[in-house]
């Protein structure tokens, strides 16, 4: 048995094995039979699942993950991974990880392409695929997803963290809320050391903005507390600010500015601006009082 | 923090090949102007428009593929090239669930090696349990297709190997780097006779849980055979990559670079990693043939 159940509430009463799950999954949809197994991993036993990608979850935070098969002869099967994140911020941060396909809306935040849905609701996040696609697959994948989102009672709040990002001239889609080097390197490669003093603690953002034809990237960090975040000032500003670390401004190798700041526990950051002026307003923008 | 950090500022700073001189200066002086060759088999029939193998046409290829690399007429004579009958062959093949080595090319590697004079008793295909079943084989075939990894930006016939360590997720930091390590184990080491990177229906990017999505795999009903592991994979990383320029529309860059490939080089001297001493050898059906 989980011992986690959603909020604490168990769901409907289950005969095993869909009593091992946290929350009660529909026995047939569109056809589809679920084959009546659940196989569970957690942090330690995901790389017996996943094949290496177990890190991504891991640098998320997972505790448990729920795999379910549905069947229908003739078709391609359906597999529901049912991950729960330690927080509903590390279900929105893996769910931002890799964004790709159609708004599903489905759960707090989804997207559909290619026999593949994905989403997040509470802290739970589950991703739905078919080895193959065709109308009928992602009509039972939708359902399926629907079903799922439904059996969740709860919703969480967004991130405090993404309340310091402005908003103007966003990309769509291009936030990525993260806690581990690895999961912003994959994004935007800062350095190859953890110079931004990162921790399973702390909670990061990342966003894209179009400033006329340039691509500036946004970074917004809290840490738990001041002194970790003077520390990463620290490590930040010798590795990457270097001869501007005075000033917290830098024109950088490919001749754009990149700037920073730390208002207490928060460091926030501008990656390749492309003039002095509008780095300076952008890390003007990034409303650190709001979040510290 | 004292250690030397390398920064996205240093990238910027670097053009390509300074970088690469500035980070490897000892490796590249060592290197031999070592050349290898690739030979890469494609037919129109290998496939059927639902991806089902037509058996007499893999075999053909196959059959193409060893005849050209070694420069000898008949793939009997061949094979006889690569095994004795006195071997205890194992096909190392490939598990994984979405994009596995086909039981067809496992039952054609088997029957050559049979028509080699093998005993049919004398063959073991295995995967995950290879660390065991193939240990103590004398000779190996390495066989699997060629996609996009997590881990080392693409898997290959270098990584194939990985199961035949007891740890394979020591090999994960920097980009599985090491990864040709593996080829120095006990139950490895000197054995293989021949690398087939598969080339049948790639992927060419992968996304979620299981780095995969069906849209990112084509039918370029190819294969790809070398003695070379190392310049097997440089040929088939050159395809993912052209493949990538040619559905994005732009270089877009491996979610993890495949520095394993180059490092199989420089580092651990496995073979050939540089494109430009790897002689191509391209047969049969050329549309949209990308390399």
């Amino acid at each position: 048995m989980c011992p986690m159940g959603v909020g604490g509430a168990m769901p409907m009463a289950m005969s095993s094995p869909q009593g091992q799950l946290p929350l009660s999954l529909p026995a047939e949809i569109g056809g589809w039979m679920w084959n009546g197994k659940v196989d569970t991993y957690d942090a330690n036993t995901i790389f017996d699942y996943i094949d290496g990608i177990g890190e991504i979850y891991r640098a998320y935070n997972m505790r448990t993950v729920w795999v379910c098969r549905y069947e229908r002869r003739g078709y391609p099967s359906l597999t529901v991974d049912l991950f729960e994140m330690n927080t509903a911020d590390d279900a929105f941060g893996v769910f931002t990880f890799e964004r790709d396909g159609e708004d599903a809306g489905i759960g707090q935040g989804s997207d559909y392409a290619g026999g593949m849905l994905r989403f997040w609701k509470d802290r739970y996040f589950v991703v739905i695929t078919a080895q193959e696609e065709n109308e009928a697959v992602r009509q039972a994948i939708l359902q399926l997803g629907k079903a799922i989102a439904r059996a969740i009672p709860r919703t969480a709040p967004l991130p405090p963290l993404l309340k310091a990002l402005p908003t103007t001239g966003m990309q769509r889609n291009s936030v990525l809320f993260f806690r581990h080097p690895m999961i912003l390197s994959r994004h935007f490669f800062v350095a190859d050391k953890d110079v931004l003093n990162l921790s399973p603690r702390t909670e990061g953002v990342l966003a894209t903005y179009q400033l006329g034809r340039a691509k500036v990237r946004m970074v917004v960090v809290r840490y738990p507390s001041e002194a970790d975040a003077v520390k990463a000032w620290d490590t930040f500003s010798q590795a990457y600010l270097r001869e501007g670390r005075q000033k917290g401004i830098v024109q950088t190798e490919n001749r754009k500015w990149t700037a920073a700041k730390r208002t207490g526990r928060v460091l926030a950051i501008v990656f390749d601006a492309p003039t002095r002026k509008g780095a300076e307003e952008m890390l003007k923008a990034i409303r650190t009082q709001e979040v510290h | 923090m004292s250690e030397l950090i390398l920064t996205r500022r240093d990238l910027l700073k670097a053009t390509a090949g300074a970088a690469v001189a500035a980070l490897a200066p000892d490796i590249l002086a060592q290197e031999k102007p070592k050349r290898a060759k690739v030979v890469l088999v494609r037919h129109k029939e290998v496939l059927d428009a639902q991806g089902k193998i037509n058996e007499n046409v893999l075999m053909q290829m196959l059959d193409e593929a060893v005849t050209t690399l070694l420069g000898v007429k008949n793939p009997v004579d061949a094979w006889k090239r690569l095994v004795q009958p006195t071997d205890l062959v194992g096909i190392k093949s490939n598990a994984w669930n979405p994009l596995p080595t086909p039981k067809e090319v496992e039952q054609a590697i088997r029957k050559r090696l049979m028509d080699a004079g093998v005993a049919e008793g004398n063959i073991r295909i295995d995967d995950r349990g290879a660390r065991q079943t193939l240990a103590n084989c004398t000779a190996l075939i390495n066989v699997r297709p060629v996609r996009t990894h997590w881990w080392s930006g693409i898997g290959g016939c270098i990584k194939n190997y990985i199961i035949f360590s007891e740890n394979p997720s020591t090999y994960h930091p920097d980009a599985c780097s090491s990864l040709a390590s593996v080829w120095d184990l006990p139950a490895v080491k000197g054995k293989t006779r021949l690398n087939i990177l598969l080339a049948l229906t790639p992927l060419f990017h992968g996304r979620g849980p299981h780095h995969w999505d069906p849209r990112y795999v084509w039918q370029y009903k190819g294969l790809f055979v070398s003695l070379d592991p190392v310049a097997v994979d440089a040929m088939g990383l050159k395809l993912i990559q052209a493949k990538r320029l040619q559905h994005f529309g732009e270089d877009v860059a491996l979610e993890t670079p495949p520095k394993h490939i180059r490092e199989a080089e420089v580092k651990y001297g496995l073979g050939v990693s540089d494109p430009s001493r790897i002689d191509l050898v391209k047969r049969g059906w050329k549309e949209d043939i990308l390399i």
